[in-house]
């Protein structure tokens, strides 16, 4: 008990410093995006300002529709993605709680709150939304697991600690080249569960082409701040978890030298090149039909099934 | 004495409605007093049970033995053998008839035939606790066929509120004729099992050590009867169609008894066969069980989501649960397949454990939804049709907010139970998977049926948006019924049976190492013991750590974030309260037109419509009715399409409303329409028989029965191996 408490202590900070941190990385992609569209675009700390502005809303009102799904949503919405931050913190911390599993089930229930606030407004957009978003939750999670179980069969285990360890030198091309692909499935399961082109577009302004944002439509100030606080914690757990995998924490070069000279750097960088690479794949999109969704995902599919077939090679 | 005088509580909680009801004695005090009896019966077995479970003393008792005498023909003994597995499920029988009697206590209040229905299901609870107790397969098989009749009466009951509704006529039916099918192929497999031993035996004790004197040849065609009866009896997947056509049709206070345990004695069935009287195990029974439970997950959770009452979209998701216990026992028979001192041999007490706790778990939210469903059905008079309800949540708050908790542990969400067992569930997959070595098609089935399980998870949740969010949230869909639904919540002794119910959700899904380490010992009994012994505390992580020459794999649970959530739960709990009290007048948004609550909500059909056409267009092009369009009947031998399992024309004219998939053909033919095919080509066989094999003539009856004699002969040199 007492081991775990010294684990807690060693732990919280760096759950503060992923959720304190996480607003930026949406506006680093917000903001590199629109470079790359030529535009000047918002200042990557644009989501900081938003969430304060909103938080200084008085939120008293609610829709009259809506009884306390609608209001207690935002909290398990912030607590499930938060609780990501034990999956990939910033830096080593020794220690994790999370298995894999548990990670699929954690963005399960954060959906699952959200889209039951949206049947709870009563609305058409809210109905539509979390039908949708239940949806895309039926594609990406057999496909989160598949590409979890090839993964543990590459490092013998689904604890998230001992995934995470160093480079990602393996033994042989073909378990490699299985890493490479359940990376490929892992990268389109994050842009699938972010909301980002091609499956949904998080700037559009047309209520009947919304996906995630169609369930934040009556949410206002205090609360809707608090959802996209967790939105953004989720795109860092996967870009984190994304760039993990290939580069793990404990670096070969830096042996010898104390980790608070270099692990921050190294994660902004990570995390830096995860999100330029995002933009870049993002602004070539253009929104695929709901019901298109389908093709790339059986593809993506049949290249996690190869990658559990590669790892026992 | 003690097992006499529960017998005899529940007899007389049967005998004396009966009794009223055949004098024509009115009277509300019958019931009571039947719901009483069958009240402390429960209590009685649920405690005893609890003794078994804690002590650990395997219980024999025998109650009487036959004096017949005949050569060569077994003695009768009616004898009672419980240990620790079936204390398990004479606890959770025990448990949830004692709350459903509390509990009918009010529900019946209002029913006409209450006397009935309290006394056929003394006897049904009755009947399914002696069956889980019997250790002779004579009063196995009669005490299953009990609870099948039993069962029978309550299916029956809305037939007599409305005897001119088909649907109800066809429940009946069609619950009695598959039921009967299971109980013939139980029936054979146990003789087969019981011929197959010198001498002959009904005594399970016999069967039950490994003393194998059984065919080899043998044993497979036992399994083979075995999965067949249990499994139509348990709904599994060829065979599931029956489940949602008759449960509906019983009243809802026992089909929250029938689904949420009486279901799964056909499991325990199966466990008891395949893993204590049959041995040697060979790999492809583990794997024919892991992949049908797998496609029986899948299909039954979507039949649910096509469900259009609540009824039927539970009772179509018992099929889903009845898949993943089935996986632990299927994961746990290919895993015993392996020799003792493998790893993987050691995972199967894991992969048990992993099944029985989905069994407990499912008897707990099955059984909480169902009550609240009860509960919903008793305040508006009987309407559970989701497309008429809506926005009981205002009205409702208790049962809107037990149905909740209900919904968030079946779809198996952390902190509630049903995350324990879906994590134990599929890790055991990902440990199988880790311990295969260059077993391909295994490992292939492993992996096909962890995406299949996890699709039907994911659907699962998908399923209880909708119905939850349905039902439950947002407005009425229909004001004018709604003025007629009553106006508070149900009574405090409902309320409380749901929050208890509720709250078993929660603790269950927070102590899982307490949990695992019983059900742990009920493994251990059967054989089959966790192989990681003494590492699951009560409140600490739960690890699973496999080590084999080159093959290791590690995971641990942390119980630390089942605390967080919990904390999260009792925040949401606070804000929920406070929320009673908020003032709450903005008009929704609907693009700038005038907000309607019947016309603009999302409706189930349309809910589901992105998940239909992708399991219907991209992934299902096998279209049942090519098949049966494109086989040729010519008009003189056009055989009429029997009632079986067709739709009438009022549930028709619901579904083309609601679930049509294209034009005229509704979601859930492709199963009809494959039975109906069956049928017609039954009849049609029938039809050439009496043309030529039945033709009166009496030289090819003795043809036939000189083949047959033959063939006999023939079937009795290749079993007893006379071949010299």
């Amino acid at each position: 008990m007492t081991q775990l408490m010294a684990q807690l202590f060693s732990g919280l900070p760096q759950v503060a410093l992923f959720v304190l941190l996480s607003p930026i990385v949406v506006g680093m992609l917000w903001w590199i995006e629109a470079r790359l569209l030529l535009r000047r675009g918002p200042p990557p700390w644009q989501l900081y300002l938003n969430l304060l502005k909103l938080m200084r809303t008085r939120s008293g009102s609610a829709p009259e529709t809506t009884s306390w799904v609608y209001t207690t949503a935002p909290v398990a919405v912030f607590v499930c993605y938060a609780l990501l931050a034990w999956a990939t913190p910033p830096f080593d911390p020794g220690f994790m709680p999370l298995d894999l599993i548990t990670v699929v089930y954690l963005l399960g229930l954060a959906r699952f709150a959200l889209a039951s606030a949206g049947m709870d407004t009563g609305t058409p957009f809210g109905g539509m939304g979390s039908s949708r978003e239940m949806f895309i939750n039926v594609l990406a999670e057999p496909l989160l697991v598949l590409a979890f179980l090839a993964l543990t069969l590459l490092r013998h285990s689904a604890d998230l600690i001992s995934i995470f360890s160093g480079f990602s030198l393996l033994s042989s091309i073909f378990r490699f080249a299985s890493l490479l692909l359940l990376w490929f499935a892992l990268a389109f399961v994050a842009i699938m569960d972010n909301g980002l082109l091609p499956f949904d577009n998080p700037s559009t302004h047309l209520e009947l082409t919304m996906i995630q944002k169609a369930l934040h439509l009556e949410y206002s100030g205090g609360k809707l701040a608090v959802i996209e606080w967790g939105e953004a914690m989720r795109l860092t757990f996967f870009l984190t978890l994304l760039s993990n995998l290939l580069v793990g924490y404990n670096l070969p070069f830096f042996s010898g030298i104390p980790g608070i000279f270099w692990e921050p750097f190294l994660y902004c960088v990570k995390l830096l090149v995860g999100i330029v690479l995002l933009a870049l794949f993002e602004i070539t999109q253009i929104r695929l039909r709901l019901r298109r969704v389908a093709v790339p995902w059986i593809a993506i599919l049949l290249l996690a099934f190869t990658a559990v077939l590669l790892a026992i090679i | 004495m003690i097992s006499w005088s529960i017998i005899a509580l529940f007899l007389l909680g049967g005998i004396i409605p009966l009794l009223a009801a055949v004098l024509r004695v009115k009277s509300g005090g019958f019931t009571r007093l039947s719901l009483f009896l069958g009240l402390a019966g429960s209590i009685a077995v649920a405690l005893c049970a609890l003794k078994v479970l804690i002590e650990g003393n395997t219980i024999v008792i025998t109650l009487g033995v036959t004096e017949m005498h005949i050569d060569s023909l077994p003695t009768l003994e009616l004898t009672l053998y419980i240990d620790r597995l079936a204390a398990f499920f004479l606890l959770l029988m025990g448990g949830l008839s004692a709350g459903i009697s509390l509990y009918s206590f009010t529900y019946l209040r209002e029913k006409k035939d209450q006397a009935q229905i309290a006394g056929a299901y003394n006897f049904f609870v009755l009947a399914g606790v002696l069956f889980v107790a019997a250790n002779n397969t004579y009063f196995f098989i009669v005490l299953l066929e009990c609870t099948t009749l039993a069962f029978g009466a309550l299916v029956l009951h809305k037939h007599y509120e409305d005897p001119a509704s088909a649907q109800h006529q066809r429940a009946i039916k069609t619950y009695l004729i598959a039921n009967h099918i299971g109980g013939a192929f139980v029936l054979t497999a146990f003789l087969i099992l019981a011929l197959s031993y010198h001498p002959v035996t009904f005594d399970m004790s016999v069967y039950r050590h490994m003393n194998k004197t059984a065919y080899h040849g043998a044993n497979n065609v036992i399994f083979l009867l075995a999965l067949i009866g249990f499994g139509i009896k348990a709904g599994i997947m060829p065979f599931h169609i029956w489940v949602p056509i008759s449960h509906p049709s019983s009243p809802t206070n026992t089909h929250a008894m029938s689904l949420g345990i009486m279901i799964k004695i056909a499991l325990y069935g199966m466990i008891r066969v395949f893993l204590q009287f049959l041995y040697p195990i060979p790999q492809w029974w583990g794997f024919t069980v892991l992949l049908i439970a797998a496609f029986t997950a899948l299909v039954g959770v979507r039949n649910a989501l096509y469900g259009y009452t609540l009824k039927d979209s539970l009772a179509d998701h018992s099929v889903e649960n009845i898949g993943i216990i089935l996986a632990g026992i299927g994961l746990a028979l290919f895993f015993s397949s392996y020799p003792q001192t493998s790893a993987l041999h050691s995972l199967t007490g894991l992969a048990l454990v992993a099944g029985l706790y989905h069994l407990l778990n499912h008897t707990v939210f099955k059984g909480l939804l169902y009550l609240c469903t009860g509960a919903i059905d008793y305040l508006t008079k009987g309407v559970v049709e989701l497309k008429r309800l809506g926005g009981l949540i205002h009205r409702y708050p208790w049962t809107s907010a037990c149905f909740l908790v209900g919904s968030v542990a079946i779809a198996g969400f952390p902190p509630f139970n049903g995350f324990i067992s879906e994590w134990l569930t599929l890790q055991t997959l990902i440990a199988g998977a880790n311990m295969l070595t260059n077993d391909w098609l295994q490992l292939m089935g492993i992996v096909l049926s962890t995406v299949l399980l996890t699709s039907a998870f994911a659907l699962t949740a998908f399923a209880f948006v909708k119905i939850a969010g349905e039902a439950l949230l947002g407005k009425p869909r229909d004001k004018e019924l709604h003025t007629t639904f009553a106006r508070g919540d149900v009574p405090w002794l409902m309320r409380g049976i749901l929050v208890v119910l509720a709250a078993l959700c929660l603790v269950l899904g927070i102590v899982p190492g307490f949990v695992i380490s019983t059900l742990g010992l009920i493994t251990g009994d059967i054989g089959f013991p966790l192989a990681f012994p003494g590492t699951f505390s009560l409140w600490g992580e739960i690890p699973i750590n496999l080590v084999q020459q080159k093959q290791h794999y590690t995971v641990h649970l942390q119980t630390i974030i089942l605390f967080t959530l919990l904390g999260m739960v009792f925040l949401i709990f606070l804000i929920a309260l406070r929320t009673k009290w908020q003032r709450r007048a903005r008009a929704v948004w609907t693009g700038g037109t005038r907000y309607d609550p019947g016309s603009m909500q999302y409706t189930s059909s349309i809910f589901t419509s992105p998940v239909r056409d992708f399991l219907g267009k991209t992934l299902m092009r096998v279209r049942f009715t090519l098949f049966t369009q494109g086989l040729v009947i010519s008009p003189s031998t056009r055989v009429s399409t029997q009632e079986f399992t067709t739709f009438t024309s009022e549930e028709q004219e619901n579904i083309s409303t609601s679930f049509e998939v294209s034009k005229g053909r509704s979601v859930k033919e492709p199963f009809r329409e494959a039975y109906n095919w069956l049928i017609r080509q039954l009849q049609l066989s029938a039809r050439f028989s009496s043309r030529f094999v039945q033709n009166g003539d009496l030289r090819s009856y003795l043809l036939y029965i000189f083949v047959f004699a033959i063939a006999v002969f023939f079937v009795f040199i290749f079993l007893t191996g006379v071949t010299r």
